[in-house]
């Protein structure tokens, strides 16, 4: 049952984060490879948050999510002036660079021997989250809200304005929009999503280390969201049970692990050039193309 | 000191230049963001320790085995899964995608066959030689010696045969390639399985050095990728700069810095060249509008 | 509303072949309330300089007056919201999003189009939206009149639309908005004949209903000689003729050089 609930836990996380990735993936058209560096930001922010101060859950989640969203500023700057493959190298870069600083800045995070002993959640200043039934239910309850939070964002007239500028992004310009300042708030949506994700795993699993955090991390994430689809909700949903249910199918029929772990993988990538075959917008996704 | 550091990085920026030729070869021609050539790298590497430690070949035999071998694979990828995307006009995201698919694959057969522990083509101690205050090890003179082979063979096929124009007019222009009488299928044959030599190369000089894991693929590639834009995109010779230029920079922040923060630091140029001279060193800004 | 060029000068550097001047000192004062035609052949650089008005090419040398104000710090969604229009060459529509949510683009009206208006003022955001729904029914009324079957199609993909089709809606979708001057890049090019005289009908509607200002490059001489006023002939990186349309259009040198006859 403890285990069935610990994939719930996971499931919920990554939710989340498929669905961070979304935002500029999918609503705004706009591929970046360093969500697992908003991940980690946000994992490390919550870590040292929730070590230092005795705060709420919604404080510390508020604080996170601007402290990404600020991050994710350098991201926008780089779309301002880049396009296409360029900028997509460009997060590249960001995620390797975040992964360089939280893997050498022994001072601050302890490089590769990692944080533990982080403190469970609060929530509303009194309860302690302690074991995984309640961290079960609650991941379920943020992910609902930010599955929430995207859905109405999609649709509203700036789900419309991102669609619009996925599209033809100098048409939108000459109809007098600020596309500029749409992408930035889509970058900072996404960071948020991301780095929310990041304190709810740093909380659960109570150590972190820089390697949950990889340039393959983000490959994953957005592996998961193309093979679930891009554009909604549902493909994001999708998109997470795919990648966290399949290993332990793998499991439960009975494979060892050194022969589970790679052929996960390429189940992963084959699904991945299947799909770029059959449905390029993924399992549920949206239709992208004009 | 100086002099031994100065070296060493153009060794190093000798086979990033090799790599990104074999990635600028597909990017340029088919404009697909061929990640899968970090997977092909691993590929190579571990047919290379197969030949050698395995089964006993020369060390030049195994080379050409992999160097032979990991052409094939590149074609098959091309032929596989890029050409076909191609056809039916797939965007460039899509093909980035299929190729992040490509690269979990080829990455995870590695990991099937041959487990995730370091592997290391030869055991045996390498002699070093010493040329006055510089000294060189073995491996890092074949790297010097057929990388630059390598890349003045690349450079002469470039220049000297009529392939060099006819790579630059396929990235242009693919239709107008085909109505001009040319065969785009033969052309990308030939440009998929030079990209897998190159790429081989480069792999199978380097791993002779420094051994192998499964996961070392990307993490070179970026290094490479990195050397394609600050020599300058969609131009050859200017992979060559840049791969020089950044093994030389990578070897001088060495000398200030622990070699961890060496990937963060690469990343901090590309970032600066992205911004500030995205046409990369030999580039030149072009008409756009 | 007032639009004058002032010597704009472009240069294209390239190191292989040296630079390249495309425009050498472009002079022009758009009439106010007039039609002004701009013709020249291939690659002289009409688009270009329609770029240089809508703010997508920046370092140009020379002035863009709107008003006698230099708009050079304007970016291109500013100087969209001061008034200047535009139609580009090629398909029109965002093919992603419905006819209506293409006309509803093309609204000044941006209410809701901030994340954080949903989960404050989605209420508001309603009676906007229902606004801007009312006024484009309106226009398609208006141009197309009540029994057209853009009205039934309002909900589907603009992509279902042929491309004569999207360029219509593409300037009917510029009504939505309150430009005074319109910048409109070959608005006839790929379109049928039945479609042209529904255009030239539009932009003549525009002129003498809401006094816009019409700048238009057009390559069809019959279709700039029905609707043109006046007619700004660029070559050589400049603007070599101007006047009349009829004047223009007869004068030797322009005959010579661009229409050859």
């Amino acid at each position: 049952m403890n285990y069935f609930l610990h994939i719930i836990v996971l499931l919920n996380i990554y939710i989340i984060l498929i669905l961070g990735a979304n935002m500029t993936v999918g609503m705004a058209g706009l591929l970046t490879l360093c969500q697992a560096a908003f991940y980690g930001i946000g994992a490390y922010i919550g870590t040292m948050l929730l070590m230092q101060f005795d705060l709420p859950f919604i404080v510390i989640a508020l604080i996170v999510s601007v402290i990404t969203g600020v991050f994710s500023l350098l991201i926008s700057y780089a779309s301002l002036k880049l396009k296409n493959d360029y900028f997509t190298l460009a997060t590249l870069g960001f995620q390797m660079i975040i992964f360089t600083i939280l893997y050498n800045w022994v001072d601050v995070t302890k490089g590769p021997y990692g944080i533990s002993g982080i403190p469970a959640i609060k929530i509303l200043g009194l309860w302690s989250l302690k074991g995984v039934v309640p961290y079960a239910i609650f991941t379920a309850v943020v992910m609902c809200a930010m599955v929430g939070i995207f859905v109405a964002l999609k649709k509203s007239p700036y789900g419309r304005l991102l669609r619009a500028i996925r599209a033809d992004e100098t048409a939108v310009k000459a109809l007098g929009r600020n596309t500029s300042a749409a992408k930035t708030r889509a970058f900072f949506l996404s960071a948020a999503f991301s780095g929310i994700a990041g304190l709810l795993y740093a909380s659960y699993v109570r150590f972190i280390d820089p390697t949950s955090f990889t340039l393959n991390e983000s490959l994953f994430i957005i592996c998961a969201l193309f093979i679930g689809g891009v554009g909604n909700a549902k493909g994001s949903i999708a998109g997470a049970l795919f990648v966290v249910i399949l290993p332990e199918l793998l499991r439960f029929i009975g494979l060892p692990d050194a022969v589970a772990a790679p052929l996960r993988e390429i189940i992963y990538g084959l699904a991945l050039v299947v799909i770029m075959f059959v449905r390029p917008q993924g399992m549920l996704g949206e239709e992208m193309s004009k | 000191m100086l002099l031994q550091f100065v070296i060493n990085g153009l060794i190093t920026g000798l086979l990033y230049s090799l790599l990104a030729i074999g990635f600028a070869l597909v990017y340029n021609t088919t404009k697909i963001f061929h990640l899968a050539a970090a997977g092909l790298y691993v590929v190579a590497a571990y047919i290379f320790y197969s030949a050698v430690s395995i089964f006993h070949l020369p060390l030049f035999a195994g080379a050409l085995v992999a160097v032979a071998a990991t052409m094939g694979v590149s074609l098959l990828v091309d032929v596989l899964v890029y050409r076909p995307l191609s056809k039916r006009q797939s965007s460039v995201n899509v093909s980035l995608i299929s190729a992040v698919g490509v690269l979990t694959i080829l990455v995870n057969l590695v990991v099937l066959v041959y487990g995730n522990a370091p592997k290391v083509v030869e055991n045996s101690l390498k002699s070093t030689y010493t040329f006055g205050h510089l000294i060189l090890s073995q491996p890092q003179v074949w790297q010097a010696v057929i990388g630059l082979l390598s890349v003045a063979a690349f450079v002469a096929f470039i220049h000297y045969t009529s392939w060099g124009k006819r790579f630059r007019a396929l990235s242009d222009d693919e239709v107008l390639y085909t109505t001009l009488g040319y065969n785009v299928n033969q052309t990308r044959t030939i440009v998929f399985l030079l990209s897998g030599a190159f790429v081989a190369i480069s792999s199978c000089l380097n791993v002779y050095e420094v051994g192998m894991d499964p996961n070392m693929g990307m993490n070179i590639l970026i290094n490479a990728l990195a050397a394609m834009i600050i020599g300058g995109i969609g131009r050859f010779e200017a992979c060559i700069l840049g791969g020089l230029t950044l093994g030389l920079v990578q070897s001088l922040v060495l000398m200030q810095l622990p070699s961890s923060w060496q990937t963060g630091v690469t990343f901090l140029i590309l970032m600066l060249f992205l911004f500030f001279r995205p046409q990369g060193i030999a580039g030149y800004k072009q008409r756009t509008v | 509303m007032k639009l004058e060029l002032q010597d704009i000068r472009l240069t294209f550097s390239n190191s292989r072949k040296g630079d390249f001047h495309l425009l050498q000192g472009v002079n022009l004062a758009v009439s106010e309330g007039e039609i002004t035609a701009i013709v020249g052949g291939n690659g002289t650089g009409k688009t270009t300089l329609f770029n240089i008005i809508s703010g997508f090419i920046t370092d140009y040398q020379g002035k863009v007056l709107i008003d006698g104000k230099d708009i050079r710090p304007l970016p291109t969604y500013k100087r969209a919201q001061a008034g200047i229009g535009r139609l580009f060459q090629g398909t029109q529509l965002m093919g992603n999003l419905t006819l209506m949510e293409n006309m509803k683009m093309a609204s000044v009206d941006t209410m809701g189009e901030h994340p954080i208006s949903p989960f404050i003022a989605w209420k508001s955001i309603r009676t906007h939206e229902y606004q801007k729904e009312q006024r484009a029914i309106d226009i398609i009324n208006k141009l197309f009149g009540s029994d057209s079957k853009y009205l039934s199609m309002l909900d589907q993909k603009a992509s279902a639309l042929s491309y004569g089709e999207q360029r219509l809606i593409g300037i009917a979708r510029l009504l939505m908005g309150e430009s005074k001057i319109l910048l409109l890049d070959e608005p006839t090019s790929g379109v049928n004949p039945v479609y042209i005289k529904t255009i030239a009908d539009i932009i003549r509607k525009l002129v003498e209903e809401q006094h816009m200002t019409v700048l238009l490059i057009e390559h069809n001489m019959n279709f700039v000689k029905s609707l043109a006023t006046n007619c700004a002939y660029l070559d050589n990186g400049k603007i070599m003729q101007y006047g009349q349309t009829e004047q223009v259009l007869n004068d030797e040198g322009v005959k010579n050089s661009y229409l050859g006859v």
